[in-house]
């Protein structure tokens, strides 16, 4: 049983990968808290870095170029865990504080190999975006659903795994789970592969399940399907969401809070409900604008100008604000320096039009 | 026969068998599509809107003469789609799909998919093509869908989702069809990036009058995007607004 309580903290986070002489900013000052039983989404356009940000959390991101600064700390809250400590630091940064020099210096460490294992599927899982690669080929889904119970859970005997895993099939609504399990991923479909793939991150009842854009690769139609299934697994575990998505409709009656991600950074922070009642960001507000309905019939949509702005420039990056060459309500102070985080009542947007 | 439509269907029904989980027999058949009949004028959109399973695909497989329907028959200017030759009717009929990926083979850069194309159009038209009328051609495509120059020697994985979506527009408009079908053509793209290809269809459908059938399941999208909506239910029932 997972209890209550705060799971996973993200704090001041920077990701920058290191591409042939060039280093790139992709996500920078992320900060974010996550509740047991909490469901967020991270809302951004292509190319945003949030798929970046979701792997950060289990260190998936390419080992040779990627750099991180910041903490990364996971509470875990499961009470059957003899393995675990009172909180794993993912990605920890020391400081190290020179007197005689008055220069600070900084070291960040990450968690070994070994520890992130015993994380990953059992206490933080994924779900990726494309069901069709995320699956081994040339092994039974059964037997792939079967390896996660049983790397984790040594104990259990071979029949009791079995059971497990037909169990698992029943439950996100596979039905005759016995042909299913002997079956390979290119003999089931898209929606199939994708509900096997939400049995393999709930197998261990983790405290957070990741889920990367889960609905893309699908058909429209399945997408309300897999999201209503989705929801209702985190919710008889009590596990945390972290939902990823392009498309902030379609998180309208699943989340709790959203994340507004743009070219790496968090623009806005809302409950759901004050995200479409109320949305501050010019960025935000012209996302809302961008959907077609019938009153806008005969005239042309508004988009956004121009592309994403180049996160290997540094100066621009660090020190202007990250939306000003696509901004509509541009004002005198956003040449002159970048926004903070500023609190209206319960939102929090990151604009000078907001500054006190 | 009324020529003055562009596309009519008469009483079409199609159904699906379905087979016994161990023994491949028949059982039963699914009825899919049933006594469907809507007609659609030239230079005119239909959107149609309807819950998963409940036969949008197979319409426009039926349409497309992908798929032969069981009862009834379609006619494309007054003719029966089965008189036109393959040749006859992929100048009338066009589809495009939910992915651009799959449209545009991964080996190829997207000159060279683009000149095929024109090339294609020129063959069936039963016209003479030179190198130089192509590059003509290809620069005028670029222009309309505003791409640079140099993704002409890039390949289908080197572009953004958007830019992908746009030359999968321009491979299918190059044949100048009068019929194009949109199956889910906006689903994977972000909001930002479909406000623009909505914006860039219109502008095209207004530059070189095609009718189009809008396949969806966002009701605000055929809203905005369609001249008349049609909704199909479970068990082949319809409704046309």
């Amino acid at each position: 049983m997972i209890t209550q309580g705060l799971v996973l903290n993200i704090e001041n986070l920077d990701v920058s990968f290191d591409i042939k002489d060039k280093t790139y900013f992709v996500l920078r000052g992320i900060n974010l808290e996550l509740y047991s039983g909490q469901k967020i989404a991270i809302v951004g356009e292509s190319g945003s870095g949030k798929t970046t940000l979701a792997n950060s959390v289990l260190l998936l991101n390419e080992k040779k170029i990627t750099s991180y600064f910041g903490n990364i700390i996971f509470y875990p809250k499961k009470e059957n865990c003899n393995f675990c400590f009172p909180k794993w630091e993912i990605v920890y940064t020391e400081e190290y504080y020179n007197e005689q020099t008055n220069v600070s210096t900084y070291e960040v460490f990450e968690l070994d190999e070994y520890s992130m294992n015993h994380l990953r599927g059992n206490h933080i899982s994924i779900i990726f975006q494309d069901p069709f690669t995320a699956l081994n080929p040339v092994i039974p889904v059964g037997k792939q659903v079967e390896e996660v119970i049983k790397n984790h859970n040594p104990n259990l005997t071979k029949k009791d795994i079995y059971n497990k895993v037909l169990d698992l099939f029943l439950q996100v609504n596979l039905n005759e789970p016995q042909t299913i399990y002997k079956k390979y991923p290119h003999q089931l479909s898209g929606g199939q592969l994708q509900r096997v793939c939400i049995s393999i991150a709930i197998a261990n009842q983790p405290e957070i399940i990741i889920a990367d854009e889960p609905t893309t690769a699908l058909d429209a139609y399945l997408r309300e399907t897999i999201l209503d299934l989705l929801i209702n697994m985190t919710q008889k575990y009590n596990s945390a969401l972290l939902l990823i998505t392009h498309d902030i409709n379609i998180i309208k009656n699943y989340v709790d809070y959203v994340y507004i991600l743009y070219a790496g950074e968090i623009l806005e922070i809302a409950s759901t409900e004050q995200i479409f009642y109320n949305p501050l960001h010019p960025y935000t507000q012209l996302l809302f604008s961008c959907y077609a309905d019938k009153a806008k019939k005969g005239h042309k949509l508004p988009t956004l100008p121009y592309e994403l702005p180049d996160i290997s420039d540094h100066d621009f990056v660090f020190e202007k604000c990250i939306f000003l060459n696509r901004c509509n309500k541009k004002i005198k102070r956003c040449n002159e320096g970048k926004p903070e985080l500023y609190s209206i009542k319960e939102q929090k947007v990151k604009c000078f039009l907001y500054e006190r | 026969m009324k020529d003055n439509f562009l596309l009519e269907v008469k009483n079409i029904s199609k159904y699906y068998p379905v087979y016994a989980t161990f023994l491949h027999i028949e059982v039963t058949k699914k009825l899919v599509l049933k006594n469907i009949s809507f007609s659609l004028g030239y230079n005119t959109s239909l959107g149609v809107l309807g819950a998963s399973g409940c036969g949008k695909t197979t319409l426009a497989k039926l349409i497309a003469r992908i798929e032969q329907p069981d009862n009834g028959s379609i006619f494309i200017e007054g003719k029966d789609i089965n008189s036109y030759t393959k040749e006859e009717f992929a100048l009338k009929v066009q589809l495009l799909f939910q992915n651009p990926f799959s449209m545009l083979n991964p080996k190829l850069p997207i000159k060279f998919l683009l000149s095929e194309r024109i090339k294609q159009y020129f063959v069936l038209n039963k016209k003479k093509v030179n190198k130089e009328l192509i590059r003509y051609k290809i620069d005028e495509l670029l222009e309309i869908a505003k791409l640079p120059k140099d993704v002409l020697n890039m390949y289908p994985h080197q572009l953004s989702g958007g830019q992908k979506q746009r030359v999968a527009i321009l491979m299918v408009l190059t044949l100048q069809p009068k019929l194009i079908i949109l199956d889910e053509p906006l689903s994977a793209l972000d909001v930002s990036l479909q406000a623009q290809m909505l914006n860039f269809f219109s502008e095209l459908k207004q530059k070189y009058g095609f009718s189009y059938i809008f396949i969806t399941h966002d009701k605000n999208l055929a809203e905005y995007f369609c001249d008349k909506i049609l909704y199909l239910y479970e068990g082949g029932r319809y409704e046309l607004q």
